[in-house]
């Protein structure tokens, strides 16, 4: 079945090749060791995180911050299963209402702001988040964090190896996926797109900018939260500096790198970037320099990402005869 | 301890830190003034400049005040070539440009990594003693570094109000779009705000190599303060980064001997961001929101 | 038939010490093809922009359909119904023609909020519906051979006719349009004129600001003069074309009469 309006809106075709690719790459890790399990486990999380930054992509904004909300989600939700002994699904979902509630108020305040400017609100965001956990110690642990998590326990299933918690973060990356599909083929994610296109034209058709650019801003920084609660029961350890500025513009990179005018880019993004580290085996500073590098050559070169390179070869193996 | 003295103490210790946040804060609002992009590696032009002046003073023995001056214009000379070489296809789109400019801040830094290693290195001392000032003690070596930093705003002063290019310049980062009208041509007004932008932060990290330590890490609190320094005095003015370095500088020293830091640093990031909302222009600056 | 649709009284505004708009007041019947004139600086734009909702008046009342819509936002004004184009061509220029058109509908098909995120409801329901009102609203302007060419490839005047398809696409009762006639030929003029009176005989009722002087006398059966932010006159074309105030204001607007 297609979805709305295939034959007036383009759509992204499914090419069956490349998502027999994709869900080899998705079994692997259950056959391989548990090194490549750990690395499969970040990098859904970070597809989970990602996603929630391309939302607040496709409307014009870059949030330099949005690692603040994968803390708000981390720690509100492990402090209410301490405190309050809730189960992971309660608090989870508490976590990421919080946060939820945070970016709503923020974001009514500071969305009207353009560009760099809202980048630098979002940037002060981050790092204002990363100081009040670190000060607020009776509560968070200030530098210590918080260590000891319990894994997450989904009526009675512990998700406390490595093959069991793949199995949660795939389903959780999954999950965004669709949810990424479904939202832009809707009607409100071609608002969304017409929000980013001519803000003023969107406007003057109906369309409420602030209230779509808000809605946008707080699902992206949902899936933010969502993505905290889930490492802090993967890792099972929190800090302040788990979630600094550094994560941001990790996330950002993976963003830019993967393709920022994709619903694929965060999925590419993190399975490039992600494991990365590995190839370079403790050469952090050249894996850095690497990074950087490859950040600009894609800005300039290639800005649509590297699923732009994947729509270029998909096109050249069309037109060969 | 007597409290005058405290307070003398930490006024003079606010100057030399308002001056370095001076010389950042101007350096990045004359590059956020002419090229309307936000310089994420504006921090690792600092650590750069204090990596260079160790190398020269510590390596191959020239005198402070060489070092300095040339690790000035080679980081001008540096910053224009980056400019023209990387940044160029990015002037009309600032948004990318800010990302390029986070990716070439974490080229610097781990080249630096990879040359220097990541230990704290400490610069031979500039001068030797102390000054005597009524009951206050001063090492000499902060003498000739408040010194130096004052003669370089001086030669940036004279630069920007009494020379073509300098004028130009002010002109450019006061009202882009009345400069460009006026044909003041962007070929060379971007490298040149650019790599003077970046010079300054070389030079401020220079002048605090010696009172500071040296490593490859240094540049991150410095980015953040130029930030901050700037988004107080507004985006796009020179006056208002200086004034508003000098008192962030001083406010902080006195506010060191009443808060600690992470409450006081919370308050300034408040402050920040209800700047950016509520008055994008900052104290003084008349850049548009 | 001929009942008031917008209904304009006591309109002013000021940008800082510059009175832009002082105590203009008309109405638009339902139905109406009404022309506002006048020279350059007249505070033609700045009254489309306050009617539908870009910015606040600084005084005066205006009512549409028995509502007062001063104040805005712009999405809430075309809600009510009234639609606007602008000046500059106002198209997405990256998507299709045919995408252009969906996304100016989007506000009115897609319901409340929750619909809109859920997506799902409205879509199977509208479907094949939605694809046949954007193959309707391109016929009337004619661009269907056009359908799925890339806005910003077109041709200028063709971009034109876009940009009021897509305010249309909101299914306005009316429609205020800027300058429509600016940077077109003689032929393309002609094919303006003829759409804005299909529009006119499909019920829909039209504002315009214009300075084509033979487009204005052709098409509209009452014309506003606005001069420096005040209404100086408001007739017919024949009225206006012998008021001596008017002329007075154009310098030679006899010429543009016979045009």
């Amino acid at each position: 079945m297609t979805s709305l309006l295939s034959n007036v809106i383009p759509q992204e075709r499914k090419n069956w090749f490349w998502l027999a690719v994709l869900a080899v790459i998705a079994i692997w890790p259950w056959f391989s060791g548990i090194f490549v399990l750990h690395l499969a486990i970040l990098t859904c999380l970070n597809i989970l995180i990602v996603n929630g930054l391309s939302i607040i992509g496709r409307c014009g904004q870059r949030s330099f911050g949005h690692a603040a909300f994968a803390a708000i989600g981390a720690y509100g939700s492990v402090l209410l299963a301490t405190l309050a002994n809730w189960n992971i699904l309660l608090s989870g979902l508490a976590g990421m209402v919080l946060s939820a509630f945070v970016s709503f108020l923020l974001g009514w305040v500071i969305l009207r702001l353009k560009g760099v400017y809202f980048v630098l609100v979002t940037f002060s965001f981050g790092e204002l988040t990363r100081l009040a956990l670190l000060d607020w110690s009776e509560l968070t642990g200030g530098a210590n964090g918080i260590a000891n998590i319990a894994p997450a326990t989904i009526m009675g299933f512990v998700f406390d190896t490595r093959p069991r918690f793949y199995g949660l973060a795939l389903a959780a990356a999954l999950l965004s996926i669709w949810l990424m599909k479904k939202l832009f083929s809707s009607h409100f994610g071609h608002a969304i797109d017409a929000v980013s296109d001519n803000p003023a034209l969107a406007e003057s058709t109906g369309l409420s900018v602030h209230k779509i650019q808000l809605v946008a801003f707080v699902l992206g920084s949902s899936l933010a939260a969502l993505g905290g609660v889930l490492l802090a029961r993967y890792i099972g350890y929190i800090s302040p500096e788990s979630f600094n500025t550094s994560a941001s513009i990790a996330f950002i990179t993976m963003f830019v790198i993967g393709g920022q005018r994709s619903i694929w880019g965060p999925l590419v993004g993190a399975v490039v970037l992600t494991p990365l580290p590995e190839l370079f085996r403790g050469a952090v500073q050249t894996q850095n320099i690497f990074y950087g590098v490859a950040l600009i050559l894609i800005l300039r070169f290639m800005p649509g990402g590297l699923v732009s390179m994947m729509d270029w070869l998909k096109s050249f193996r069309k037109a060969r005869p | 301890m007597d409290w005058s003295v405290l307070l003398v103490q930490a006024t003079m210790n606010g100057l030399i830190i308002g001056l370095l946040y001076l010389l950042m804060a101007v350096g990045f609002t004359l590059v956020f003034g002419v090229m309307r992009m936000v310089n994420f590696a504006h921090g690792e032009f600092y650590m750069l400049g204090a990596v260079t002046v160790y190398f020269f003073t510590g390596v191959f023995h020239l005198p402070f005040l060489v070092s300095v001056a040339l690790t000035f214009f080679g980081a001008i000379a540096l910053g224009a070539l980056m400019e023209w070489l990387i940044l160029q296809p990015f002037r009309r789109d600032e948004l990318n440009g800010m990302i390029v400019t986070v990716g070439l801040a974490m080229i610097l830094q781990n080249v630096a990594l990879i040359i220097v290693g990541p230990d704290p290195l400490s610069m031979p001392a500039v001068a030797e003693g102390t000054l005597q000032l009524g009951s206050i003690v001063v090492p000499n070596s902060r003498v000739y570094v408040v010194g130096f930093a004052l003669l370089v705003l001086a030669l940036l002063y004279i630069f920007l109000r009494y020379s073509r290019p300098g004028r130009a310049l002010r002109a450019v980062v006061e009202d882009f779009e009345i400069a460009s009208i006026q044909g003041i041509r962007a070929r060379i007004y971007y490298p040149l705000g650019f790599g003077l932008g970046v010079g300054l932060a070389s030079i401020a990290g220079a002048l605090m190599a010696p009172i500071f330590s040296v490593s490859p890490f240094v540049g991150a609190a410095p980015l953040l303060k130029a930030f901050i320094v700037v988004v107080l005095g507004g985006l796009g003015s020179i006056p208002g980064a200086a004034f508003a370095g000098l008192v962030l500088g001083l406010c902080e020293s006195y506010a060191s001997l009443f808060f600690d830091s992470s409450t006081a640093d919370m308050f300034i990031f408040a402050v920040v961001m209800s700047m950016l909302v509520l008055r994008p222009k900052g104290l003084l600056g008349r850049g548009e929101a | 038939m001929s009942q008031e649709l917008l209904r304009v009284e006591g309109l002013s505004k000021n940008f800082g010490g510059l009175a832009a708009l002082h105590n203009v007041s008309f109405t638009v019947s339902s139905g109406e093809i009404v022309g506002l004139i006048g020279p350059n600086g007249a505070g033609k734009t700045t009254a489309f922009n306050v009617i539908s909702g870009t910015m606040p008046p600084s005084a005066g009342t205006i009512t549409f359909a028995g509502k007062d819509i001063a104040g805005g936002p712009p999405s809430k004004v075309v809600v009510a119904g009234l639609a606007r184009t602008f000046q500059s061509t106002s198209t997405y220029p990256q998507v299709s023609v045919a995408e252009n058109v969906y996304r100016g509908m989007i506000a009115r098909i897609a319901g409340t909020a929750v619909a809109k995120i859920a997506g799902r409801t409205t879509q199977l329901v509208a479907a094949d519906q939605v694809s046949a009102e954007i193959d309707k609203i391109l016929h009337m302007v004619d661009l269907q051979s056009w359908r799925d060419v890339p806005a910003g490839s077109l041709a200028y005047g063709l971009q034109k006719k876009l940009g009021i398809a897509v305010a249309l696409a909101a299914q306005p009762t009316i429609l205020l349009l800027d300058e429509p006639a600016a940077g077109l030929n003689h032929e393309e003029c002609n094919e303006l004129a003829k759409l804005l009176r299909q529009l006119q005989q499909q019920g829909l009722t039209l504002l315009l600001v214009e300075h084509h002087m033979a487009l204005v006398m052709e098409l509209c059966e009452r014309i506003v003069v606005l001069v420096q932010g005040e209404k100086i006159a408001e007739g017919t074309p024949a009225e206006i074309g012998e008021n001596p105030a008017v002329i007075e204001a154009y310098l030679g607007a006899p010429d543009y009469a016979h045009a």
